[in-house]
């Protein structure tokens, strides 16, 4: 449900409260030919979508035992092995990486 | 003269003469000529009545097509008239209709460059507040709100679910990584690492990070996990809020 910014801060304020929070996190191992691999980011699954910290985005197409690689949709010259990777909040195999364990 | 027997007898017999004579050849042909006369008259009587009739019928038809003509060409006019009027009618309804489609069109643009300039707006004032909290709280932060922050952290560790339990112990690190504003005191270490041993199921390993955009609170990350009780991280999670998001879970 698309809901307005305002309503949206009142929703997550009236449940807010400061706790535990658990977030998934990869780092990239090697970057080229507009593949990306990545280690970490334990609950990523295949065609999710993964942001890097430059502000670069990638489509997970395959999983490796540890590695995963993504083919990079938007390339940010400064990205770089080293770089951090997080999963959005919107994708589903991030539930576990944005949810706040206060109060479960 | 003297009138006697035989001159009468005479005189009749003449006269009888004169009028059979007469009869004869002056008044039958007389009679003949008038009565062909007054035939061929009555022959030009009957035609000229046959062909005033003729002409009355035309002249009768003739009214009757004019009065048609007439009856057809007010028709024609008045079908005309109609379809003017129809053809006005349709003209003034696609006229308003392309004109209430083109004030709707406005309307819908003008409300959508107020959402879209309310939106920026509303963001720009939570990235407002984010800031101004910020910097409030790297001013009033200190070694108590760390503290409590930690014991809020360890507190929770210990309620921790069973999937992210699960999933911290498929992890294969075995070293953690800690982030804190302020050196942990060795009690804090002890307690800390005790339930995250706990929780991991495993012996773990350490190393300490000063960190100071925290402002206060702690992070450990261990492998592909991140967990954390600090103030950047609330704070990111409140800027995070977007007005296309779906609401976040709350568990």
């Amino acid at each position: 449900m698309r809901t307005d910014l305002l309503t949206q801060q009142r929703q997550w304020l009236a449940q807010y409260r400061p706790g535990l929070r658990c977030s998934e996190r990869g780092q990239v191992v090697a970057v080229g030919d507009g593949i990306a691999w990545i280690s970490g980011l334990p609950s990523a699954a295949l065609a999710d979508l993964i942001e890097f910290a430059d502000g670069s985005r990638g489509l997970v197409f395959d999983l490796a035992e540890n590695l995963i690689g993504a083919v990079l949709l938007h390339e940010n010259p400064l990205l770089a092995a080293g770089s951090l990777v997080t999963i959005p909040a919107t994708t589903s195999a991030s539930r576990l990486a944005t949810r706040s364990w206060a109060g479960s | 003269m003297t009138l006697n027997g035989s001159t009468l007898i005479l005189e009749i017999i003449n006269f009888g003469i004169l009028m059979w004579l007469l009869q004869h050849f002056l008044y039958r042909p007389v009679q003949h000529l008038l009565a062909r006369r007054q035939a061929e008259i009555a022959h030009i009587l009957l035609q000229a009545e046959q062909q005033q009739q003729q002409a009355e019928a035309l002249h009768q038809d003739y009214q009757s097509q004019i009065a048609a003509w007439q009856q057809q060409q007010q028709r024609a006019k008045a079908e005309l008239q109609v379809e003017l009027e129809n053809s006005r009618q349709q003209a003034l309804s696609q006229l308003q209709q392309s004109l209430q489609a083109a004030r709707e069109k406005e309307q819908v643009l003008v409300s959508r460059q107020r959402q879209q300039q309310r939106q920026q707006d509303q963001l720009q004032a939570l990235d407002n507040g984010c800031r101004f909290a910020s910097q409030l709280l790297q001013l009033c932060s200190g070694a108590e709100l760390e503290r409590r922050l930690i014991a809020l952290f360890i507190e929770e560790l210990d309620g921790a679910p069973e999937s992210l339990r699960l999933a911290l112990r498929r992890e294969t690190a075995r070293e953690l990584r800690i982030e804190t504003t302020q050196t942990l005191t060795p009690e804090t270490r002890t307690a800390l690492l005790l339930q995250l041993e706990t929780l991991v199921a495993q012996p773990l390993s350490a190393v300490e990070v000063i960190s100071a955009p925290l402002i206060a609170g702690i992070r450990i990350t261990l492998g592909g996990h991140v967990l954390g009780a600090n103030i950047e991280d609330e704070l990111h999670a409140f800027a995070a809020i977007s007005p296309h998001a779906e609401p976040a879970d709350a568990d």
